[in-house]
């Protein structure tokens, strides 16, 4: 099914190129996520809550 | 709504650990790579990372937003929420659907969970073990595992498993199951923050780092057998990873892919609603529903697409690995336990991967429960323990039914079809046209910059209007034509096979007009309690 198993030149771009992307998007995530302070004020009267 | 203290969660990571914890599957590392393989390798990323972009991430911070918008007017199902924002009834009944979902795919899913725990005892028990001789010829070694499997899942004969033949009795996955069900609805019980989100925060870091330990393992295998060079690890990755251009212009890899994203995000599946609902006014949801989907991709990517299938290449070859490539529980339940039969120090990682396996699955089953034990709760006002309880009844109902019509598990098939892809699509397809046309695409995007950290780039206005309805719809019809045919032929053909697909439309079908008349009973006391439940008013004219 496939032509060639031994991990060619453009295989290469293209595994480190895709788990370079999502690498670097989790790592700018959490980034932010962890330097932003949370919310932490209380719940404004909105939903009536369950 | 009941008088309990309203529920939260206990921080911002934790309900993104939560939604994670959902959408991370046994799909990221078994379906992903499989899928990859079979639809043009590195090639397959292309199409995935544009349904990411225009699918997968829009949809959810549109989920998101309806959630936590919902949440403050004082509900947390799908169908409550979907009438708001579907601005009635319809909207409403069709959020059934995002009810019946995450129900219906526990109903076998926590089966599959189930199969998990079991290959983790199996591994780490000296008195068992799948009984696979790894110097014994290959097809010998497919043999065993399949019956393993055969046996396990009671795919022989229906009933089996309650009774197995030679006066064997009840088989021991039943009460394997018994336990897995039972630490479900225990953490479900336990509410948001000392339930599900206690589990998240474990387990999730649990995961990550015995997948990196398997992935370093597995990258470091080498050429384990000199006379066979063509099972090395660099043949595995470029099995997996040498781009098959040609296939871009195949539309099979397109909808591979976008469905791949789909289905692994978790969007459509009515839990993120759910979740989100629970949220704060000012708690971020962009940058949440970000992290939450790139928290997804970083499993399935980085470690679904390194571990299993190089893995495989490497200890059993190509041939077989292509055999068991094409489904999910081939690839995990009878290819790989080969693998680890072959490997040095294969019961540790091969307990250890399993162990990986069903933290996943316990993250995502408990995340189906909720949806369901919040609808029941606010559609008939109930407080916890009776919502549990009737949650915990319905889930065995369900769960029983799967076990028993096991044979080739023509049940879990047809629940999996239709309520875990089909409708998936349906309601994806209800909350994206409900928040970029009916509720406005300009007011969602403001609701959704409520106390977010980052805002949503302009272009996803546009998207969200426009390009992801339509490229859902693409999906939608090309799904149907592909798939839909051959089910619904199976399902009136004359044979035994079609006769278990039936009954298991009968349970579902029964399910949908139970969750119908909740909704009817629920939209009655939501009214006479002068909720919102058309959204008709804005948040700041009250609910």
């Amino acid at each position: 099914m496939l032509c060639d198993t031994d991990l060619t030149a453009v295989g290469w771009v293209f595994m480190l190129g895709s788990i370079g992307a999502v690498g670097t998007l989790v790592f700018y995530c959490y980034k932010r996520i962890l330097t932003h302070p949370e919310n932490d004020e209380p719940d404004l009267p909105g939903g009536l809550g369950p | 709504m009941t008088n309990q203290p309203k529920q939260q969660w206990g921080s911002r990571l934790g309900v993104i650990l939560a939604v994670s914890g959902s959408a991370v599957g046994l799909g990221n590392f078994l379906r992903f790579p499989g899928n990859a393989a079979e639809n043009g390798g590195g090639a397959f990323m292309i199409p995935y990372f544009l349904a990411l972009l225009l699918l997968g991430i829009p949809i959810g911070w549109a989920e998101w937003t309806m959630g936590r918008y919902g949440g403050r007017k004082g509900f947390h199902s799908a169908p409550a929420i979907l009438g708001i924002f579907a601005k009635g009834a319809i909207g409403r009944y069709l959020g059934v659907f995002g009810v019946l979902i995450p129900l219906g795919v526990y109903f076998y899913y926590v089966l599959i969970e189930t199969w998990c725990l079991y290959f983790v005892l199996q591994y780490f028990s000296p008195a068992l073990g799948i009984g696979i001789d790894a110097t014994a010829p290959i097809e010998d070694q497919v043999k065993v595992t399949g019956d393993f499997f055969t046996q396990m899942t009671g795919a022989a004969e229906n009933g089996v498993l309650f009774g197995q033949p030679n006066g064997g009795g009840v088989h021991s996955i039943v009460w394997t199951f018994l336990v897995v069900a039972a630490i479900n609805i225990f953490f479900v019980f336990r509410g948001l923050s000392k339930g599900i989100e206690a589990v998240c925060k474990a387990a999730m870091p649990i995961m990550a780092i015995l997948g990196i330990i398997i992935l370093i393992r597995v990258l470091t295998l080498g050429t384990p057998d000199p006379a066979k060079p063509d099972q090395s690890v660099i043949d595995g990755l470029g099995y997996l990873w040498n781009p098959q251009l040609d296939k871009l212009t195949d539309f099979k890899t397109w909808l591979a892919a976008s469905g791949q994203i789909f289905f692994s995000l978790s969007v459509g599946f009515g839990v993120i609603i759910n979740y989100a609902s629970y949220m704060k006014k000012k708690d971020d949801v962009v940058l949440s529903g970000l992290t939450a989907s790139a928290t997804n991709e970083f499993f399935e990517v980085a470690l679904g697409g390194l571990i299993t299938v190089t893995a495989s290449i490497v200890f059993v070859g190509v041939a077989v690995t292509q055999a068991g490539q094409g489904g999910t529980m081939s690839l995990g339940f009878k290819t790989l336990p080969m693998v680890f039969a072959q490997m040095p120090g294969g019961w540790i990682f091969g307990g250890s991967f399993f162990l990986i396996l069903f933290l996943a699955a316990i993250t995502s089953s408990l995340s189906m429960l909720q949806p369901t034990k919040a609808f029941v709760e606010e559609s008939l006002g109930v407080d916890r323990t009776r919502s549990t309880a009737i949650v915990l009844g319905w889930g065995l109902i369900g769960n029983f039914f799967v076990m028993w019509f096991s044979k080739d598990l023509v049940a879990l098939d047809t629940i999996d079809f239709w309520v875990g892809t089909f409708f998936i699509l349906v309601v994806a397809g209800v909350q994206i046209v409900a928040f970029g046309w009916v509720f406005g695409i300009d007011k969602g995007l403001a609701e959704a910059h409520e106390g977010s950290n980052m805002r949503i780039p302009a272009v996803f206005g546009f998207i969200m209007k426009y390009v992801s309805p339509t490229f859902l719809l693409i999906v939608v019809i090309g799904f149907c034509i592909n798939n839909a045919p051959s089910y619904v032929e199976n399902l009136f053909a004359d044979s035994e096979a079609a006769a278990d697909a039936r009954k298991t439309w009968v349970l579902l079908l029964a399910t949908i007009a139970a969750l119908a008349t909740l909704v009817a009973v629920g939209a009655k006391r939501w009214r006479a309690q002068g909720l919102d439940l058309d959204g008709e008013r804005g948040i700041e004219e009250g609910n």
